[in-house]
C-alpha cells in the first residue's frame, strides 16, 4: 500500500495531505471514483452472471440476481456451437492490418501535407477534411468499388484487404498526424535536407522516433475502432470463414438455435481477450501517450 | 523510396492473391450453366451442410449441364440494399413477402414468367399465393415457399393460470377482439403478467395493426386518377381500431410494461413466458428454440374478428432470381429447387428428401408439425403426400393448431402501394398512443392520413 | 555583376530543392492519396451525383435536378428529426465532455488503485456495441424486471418505462453511449494531464491558488486542444447517430429519438431509396460544415 508521501503528482500534493481536510478531500474522491466503476462494471457482471441462468429464470420477477447455480460446463459447450475462437483469430488479422495501413497511409499522408507541402497539398487537406464530414453518402458506390477495382477489374469482397484498405484512409487520423507534425520545427527538417537526406530516410530516422505520442493516440483509435467495426466487415466478410467477433455475435444474435443466455455468455467471453491485451498493452500506451501539442 | 515500392507491390500482390472470385463468373464452360444459390448453409451448420454438399453432387450428376456456386449469401436488412444495388446478390436469393414489391420496383427481381410456365409451375401456384410473387401486370417474380396466414398465438399455461378454461379443460379460444381484450384483462389481474404483446417499432406496429383495423372497416387508400392512390384512412373507424390499441393499454392495462418493442422482442416477451398472447404464425419454432417456451403450451387460434369483418393478413417466404440471371440460370435455378423438393410436385425421391429434412428438424428440437403452414400449391395429392409424412414426425399436439387450421379470417394482402412506409407512419400513431394516455385518436389519425399521403403516395 | 549571379546561384538552387521537394512529397503521397481516391473521394463524388437522379436500383433512370433535396426537406418527419439530431449533439457535449474530464481529474489526483480504476473505466469500451446496447435495453426495461427501476425501488420509487417517455428518450441513449466511449475519453485527457509539467502547479500554490484556481488557470490552458479534439470527433459521430437508436428504440416513441443518420439507414436499408438517402447525406454535410466553421473560429482563439 502507498503511502499519502509518495504522492508528488497531481494537484494535491503529499504537503497538503498533511492535513485533515485534504484527507477527507482525496477519500471522497476515492468514493466518487468506487461508485463510478460500479456503475461501469456493475452491468457487464449482471449480464455475465445471467449466462448462466435458465431461461426461465432469466425472466422471473422479480429478477434474481444469482444464478441459481453456475455450471462452468456450459462455457465449452457453448463454444463449440459457434466457431468462436476463428473469430477471435479473424478479429487479431483485422486489427493488427488496419493498425499497419492507419498508421503507415495516414502518417506519411500527414507528414507530407505537414512538413514537406508539395504544391497542391492545400487543396488536398482541405479535400481530406471535407470528406469527414459526409457519413452515409458512398456505401453503395464503395460496395461497387470492391466488387470491381476500378482499372485492376478484380473482385475483393471475401478479403481482409477492404477493410484495412480503408482503415488507410482515415480522415480524422490523418489531420491528428498533421496538427502533431506541424509542431516539429521546420529548421529541423531544413537541416537534414541540406544534408542530402532523402524524404523517406527523415521521415523513417526522424520523424517516426518522434511521433511515438501521436502513434499511441491514433493507435488506441484504430484498435478499438476495428474492434468495433460491424457493417463493413459484415457487408464483406458475413457468412465467410472470415467473420470477426462483431459479427459473429450480431450472427448468433439472430441465430433462432441459441437461446438468450448463451448469448450473453459468449459476449461476456468476447471481451476477456481484449481485456487481457488492455492490461498487456496499457503500460506501454500510457507511456507513450503524451497529448500535449495534438490538436484537431 | 524501394521500401516504398516493394511495399505497394507487395500490397497488390496481396490483394491479387486474396481475393476470391465469388460472382462473376457465369460464364463457365460451354454449354455449362452456372447458377450461384443463396442461403447456403455455413461450416458452423454442419450437418446441414454435409446434406447440402451431397444433393449438391447428386444434382450435378444428374444434370450435366448445369453447376452449382454455392453463395452463403441469406437475406438480412442490414446487407440486402447495397448487395443488390452492386448487383451481388447469388442468381437464387430468399426474402419476403413484405420485400417483393419494393424488389420488383427497384428492379432488383427478374421475371420468370416464361420459365415457371414451361415447367408447369405456373398453374400449379395456388392463385390465392400467386397474388404475393406477382407485379400489377400478372408477371411471376418470385417461387414461395412458406407461407401462412396471421393468427393468434396462446400461452396455453398462462390461460389456464388465469382460469380461462372450457368446463372440459381446453382452454377458451377468443374469437372477438373484445374477447381478445377481456382475457387480456383478466390474465393481468390474475396472474400479472402481461395479457397481449404488440410490437411498435420497426415497422412490426403497423404490421399487426393492419388485422386489427381491418376488421374495424379500415380502408386504407384507393386507387385514383393516372393510377395514383390516394390515402383514404382518415375516418372514425380508424380512429377506432387506434382507440380499440390505447384502451388495451390505459383501460385494460393489458400490455407489457415496455411499449417500445421491436417484432422480436415481442415475441422475446411471448416466448419467455411474460404475455398470454400474441400475433404470430406457426410453427413458432424461434419461441421454442430460442426463447424456451415449451411447445406444449402454444395454442394458435384464427384472426379474432372486429365489428365490421374478420380479416387476417399474409406472410411468407419466397425465392427470387437476380435482375442479371440468364434464361438458362433461372431454369437451372428452378430445377435445383424442383430436386431440392420445393417444387410443387412430389416423387418418391422428393418424398424421402422432405423426410430427411424432418428427421434432422426432430433430432434439434424443431417443432414439427403435422401439416404444411399453407398450401402453396394446387396439386392436392402432392400435398397430401407431403403431409403425410409430416405427420409421421408431428411431434406436436394438433388440436393446439385446430382453431388455426380452420381459417376463419378472410386472408387479405398487404396494401398495394408504400406498405412498409405506411406500416412506418402507423407505428408512430401506436407508439404515442401507448406512451401518451390522453392521445386524441382522431387527431392522429389525421395528421398519419396527411403525412402518407404528402410524404408517400404523392412522391410515387 | 557577382552577387547577381550568386543570387541567380540560390535561386535557382532553392528552385531546384523546392523541384525535388514537390516530387518527393508528391511520391510519397501518391500510395495513400490512390486509397483516398479510390475508397473516399471517387464513392463519394458518385454519391453526390446520384443524388441529383431518380434511380433505378442503382442504376440512374432520370435527371431530377433538386427534386431528391426537396423531397428530403419537405418530408414532414424532417424538422422534427433535424432538431432531434441537434438535440443528441448537445446532450453528447453536456453529458459525454465534461463528466470524463472530471473523472480523469479526479483519477490524476489517486494514488491508490489508479490502475485498477483505470481498467475498470476501460472495459465497457471493448464491449461489443450489440452487447452495449442489449445491457443498457435490460437497464432502461420498463416493470420491475429492470435495473434500473430495481435499483430506484430501494428508494421507493415505482417502476418506469424509462425509453417511452419522449423527452427522456435521448439523454437515456446519449447516457448509454457515454458508458460505452467513457473509458477512451479519460485516458486520452489522463495523459495530457500527464504531460503538464508539475513545477506550474507547485509555482501557482505557493502564489496562493487554490485548487480550483490551479484547475482553471494551469489545467485547463493545457487541455483545451485535447478538448477541442475530441469535442468535434464526438460531434462527428454523433451527427450521424444510426445504431443505437435503431437498436433501442427504433426511432420511437412517435418519432422522438429520430436522428437524421437513422433516417438516412431507413431510406437505404429499408426502403432502397439511395438517391435519398444521398440527399439526407448532403444535406447533413452542410450543417456540420457549419459545426466545424464553428470549431475553427474557437480553436483559433484558442491558439491565440
Amino acid at each position: 500500500m502507498k503511502g499519502f508521501n509518495d504522492k508528488t503528482t497531481g494537484l494535491i500534493n503529499f504537503s497538503d495531505l498533511k492535513h485533515l481536510r485534504f484527507k477527507i478531500l482525496y477519500w471522497s474522491i476515492f468514493a466518487v471514483l468506487v461508485i463510478i466503476t460500479a456503475v461501469e462494471v456493475v452491468p457487464i457482471i449482471w449480464i455475465a452472471l445471467s449466462g448462466f441462468k435458465t431461461t426461465a429464470e432469466m425472466f422471473s420477477t422479480p429478477p434474481t440476481l444469482l444464478p441459481k447455480s453456475i455450471d462452468f460446463s456450459i462455457i465449452p459447450k457453448v463454444c463449440s456451437k459457434v466457431n468462436f475462437v476463428n473469430a477471435f483469430i479473424n478479429s487479431g488479422i483485422i486489427i493488427v492490418g488496419c493498425w499497419a495501413f492507419d498508421i503507415f497511409m495516414n502518417g506519411i499522408l500527414g507528414y507530407v501535407l505537414s512538413r514537406i507541402k508539395p504544391c497542391g497539398s492545400k487543396i488536398v487537406s482541405t479535400l481530406i477534411f471535407w470528406s469527414m464530414l459526409l457519413p452515409g453518402v458512398s456505401m453503395v458506390p464503395l460496395f461497387i468499388t470492391f466488387v470491381d477495382v476500378p482499372f485492376l477489374h478484380i473482385n475483393m469482397t471475401g478479403s481482409f484487404l477492404p477493410i484495412w484498405m480503408m482503415a488507410g484512409c482515415n480522415a480524422f487520423n490523418v489531420l491528428l498526424f498533421r496538427n502533431f507534425f506541424n509542431g516539429i520545427p521546420m529548421s529541423y527538417l531544413e537541416a537534414a535536407r541540406m544534408d542530402g537526406c532523402s524524404e523517406i530516410v527523415i521521415f523513417l530516422r526522424i520523424i517516426i522516433p518522434l511521433s511515438k505520442p501521436i502513434i499511441a493516440v491514433v493507435s488506441i483509435f484504430s484498435v478499438t475502432g476495428s474492434w468495433a467495426n460491424f457493417l463493413w466487415p459484415y457487408l464483406l466478410l458475413g457468412s465467410t470463414n472470415f467473420e470477426p467477433v462483431a459479427v459473429k455475435l450480431y450472427q448468433i444474435s439472430v441465430d433462432a438455435n441459441i437461446q438468450e443466455n448463451e448469448f450473453m455468455l459468449l459476449t461476456m467471453l468476447s471481451i476477456i481477450p481484449p481485456g487481457i491485451m488492455y492490461c498487456f498493452f496499457s503500460k506501454n500506451i500510457m507511456g507513450g501517450l503524451n497529448m500535449s501539442g495534438i490538436k484537431g | 523510396m524501394k521500401t516504398l515500392i516493394s511495399k505497394c507491390c507487395s500490397i497488390f500482390l496481396a490483394a491479387v492473391l486474396s481475393v476470391s472470385v465469388l460472382a462473376g463468373c457465369q460464364k463457365g464452360k460451354s454449354g455449362v450453366t452456372e447458377v450461384s444459390i443463396g442461403a447456403w448453409p455455413t461450416e458452423s451448420q454442419k450437418e446441414l451442410l454435409e446434406q447440402q454438399n451431397q444433393y449438391k453432387a447428386q444434382f450435378e450428376e444428374q444434370n450435366q449441364d448445369i453447376k452449382i456456386i454455392p453463395d452463403t449469401y441469406k437475406f438480412d436488412v442490414k446487407t440486402f440494399m447495397v448487395k443488390a444495388g452492386a448487383n451481388q446478390l447469388p442468381n437464387l436469393y430468399n426474402t419476403y413477402f413484405t420485400e417483393v414489391k419494393k424488389n420488383i420496383a427497384h428492379g432488383f427481381a427478374a421475371d420468370i414468367t416464361d420459365e415457371l410456365k414451361e415447367m408447369g409451375w405456373y398453374d400449379a401456384i395456388s392463385p390465392e399465393i400467386r397474388k404475393y410473387v406477382e407485379d400489377e401486370n400478372g408477371h411471376v417474380f418470385g417461387v414461395p415457399f412458406d407461407a401462412y396466414a396471421q393468427g393468434l398465438c396462446i400461452n396455453k399455461s398462462i390461460f389456464k393460470e388465469a382460469g380461462l378454461v372450457n368446463s372440459d379443460g381446453s382452454v377458451m379460444i377468443p374469437q372477438t377482439l373484445d374477447e381478445v381484450a377481456e382475457f387480456a384483462k383478466t390474465i393481468k389481474e390474475k396472474t400479472g403478467k402481461a395479457g397481449f404483446v404488440i410490437s411498435t417499432t420497426n415497422n412490426g406496429g403497423g404490421w399487426q395493426f393492419m388485422n386489427i383495423a381491418w376488421d374495424f372497416g379500415v380502408e386504407f387508400m384507393k386507387e385514383g386518377e393516372k393510377g395514383k392512390y390516394i390515402a383514404t384512412f382518415d375516418t372514425q373507424e380508424c380512429a377506432d381500431a387506434l382507440q380499440y390499441v390505447s384502451d388495451l393499454c390505459w383501460k385494460y392495462n393489458a400490455l407489457p410494461d415496455n411499449k417500445v418493442i421491436d417484432v422480436n422482442e415481442g415475441r422475446r416477451i411471448f416466448g419467455t413466458g411474460q404475455a398470454g398472447m400474441i400475433f404470430y404464425n406457426p410453427s413458432g419454432n424461434d419461441l421454442v428454440q430460442k426463447y424456451g417456451m415449451n411447445k406444449d403450451d402454444l395454442l394458435y387460434a384464427s384472426m379474432p374478428s372486429g365489428p365490421k369483418g374478420r380479416f387476417a393478413q399474409m406472410g411468407g417466404n419466397l425465392y427470387m432470381f437476380s435482375a442479371n440471371s440468364t434464361k438458362e440460370q433461372i431454369k437451372a435455378g428452378l430445377k435445383w429447387l424442383e430436386f431440392r423438393g420445393s417444387g410443387p410436385f412430389a416423387t418418391d425421391e422428393i418424398l424421402e428428401k422432405s423426410r430427411n429434412t424432418c428427421k434432422i428438424a426432430v433430432e434439434k428440437g424443431e417443432i414439427v408439425m403435422g401439416r404444411d403452414t399453407f398450401p402453396i400449391w394446387n396439386d392436392e395429392e402432392s400435398n397430401k403426400k407431403k403431409n403425410d409424412i409430416r405427420n409421421e414426425y408431428c411431434n406436436v399436439d394438433m388440436k393446439n393448431y385446430e382453431d388455426y387450421y380452420e381459417f376463419k379470417a378472410t386472408l387479405k394482402p398487404e396494401e398495394p402501394v408504400c406498405a412498409q412506409q405506411l406500416y412506418a407512419i402507423l407505428d408512430k400513431c401506436i407508439q404515442e398512443v401507448l406512451t401518451n394516455k390522453n392521445a386524441d385518436c382522431k387527431a392522429l389519425v389525421k395528421q398519419a392520413n396527411e403525412e402518407f399521403q404528402k410524404n408517400h403516395l404523392d412522391k410515387e | 555583376m557577382n552577387s547577381l549571379q550568386t543570387d541567380r546561384k540560390t535561386v535557382i538552387k532553392k528552385a531546384r530543392i523546392q523541384a525535388k521537394r514537390n516530387l518527393s512529397g508528391w511520391i510519397l503521397m501518391f500510395v495513400p492519396l490512390l486509397l483516398f481516391i479510390m475508397i473516399v473521394w471517387r464513392p463519394l463524388l458518385m454519391g453526390i451525383s446520384y443524388s441529383f437522379f431518380k434511380l433505378k436500383g442503382f442504376t440512374p433512370t432520370e435527371f431530377v435536378g433538386l427534386q431528391n433535396f426537396i423531397d428530403v426537406i419537405t418530408d414532414t418527419d424532417f424538422p422534427q428529426t433535424l432538431m432531434n439530431t441537434v438535440k443528441y449533439v448537445v446532450w453528447s457535449l453536456v453529458i459525454g465532455m465534461p463528466l470524463p474530464f472530471l473523472v480523469a481529474v479526479m483519477l490524476n489526483e489517486m494514488i491508490h488503485g489508479k490502475n485498477f480504476f483505470r481498467f475498470t473505466m476501460y472495459i465497457p469500451v471493448i464491449v461489443p456495441i450489440i452487447a452495449t446496447s442489449l445491457i443498457w435495453k435490460e437497464i432502461y426495461l420498463g416493470g420491475s424486471g429492470g435495473l434500473l427501476n430495481i435499483a430506484l425501488s430501494y428508494f421507493g420509487i415505482t417502476p418506469v418505462d424509462w425509453l417511452s417517455n419522449k423527452n427522456l428518450v435521448i439523454p437515456l441513449i446519449i447516457v448509454s453511449m457515454t458508458w460505452h466511449g467513457f473509458g477512451g475519453t479519460v485516458i486520452m485527457y489522463l495523459a495530457t494531464m500527464q504531460s503538464i509539467n508539475q513545477e506550474l502547479y507547485e509555482a501557482a500554490r505557493l502564489d496562493g491558488a487554490g485548487l480550483l484556481t490551479c484547475v482553471r488557470h494551469v489545467m485547463m490552458p493545457h487541455m483545451g486542444g485535447t478538448v477541442l479534439l475530441l469535442a468535434i470527433k464526438q460531434i462527428i459521430s454523433v451527427f450521424s447517430v444510426t445504431e443505437q437508436p435503431l437498436v433501442m428504440t427504433g426511432g420511437g416513441p412517435n418519432g422522438a429519438s429520430m436522428s437524421l443518420g437513422l433516417t438516412n439507414y431507413f431510406y437505404a436499408f429499408k426502403y432502397g431509396q439511395f438517391e435519398k438517402s444521398m440527399a439526407l447525406g448532403v444535406i447533413s454535410f452542410m450543417f456540420m460544415l457549419i459545426l466545424t466553421f464553428i470549431y475553427f473560429q474557437v480553436d483559433k482563439k484558442l491558439s491565440d
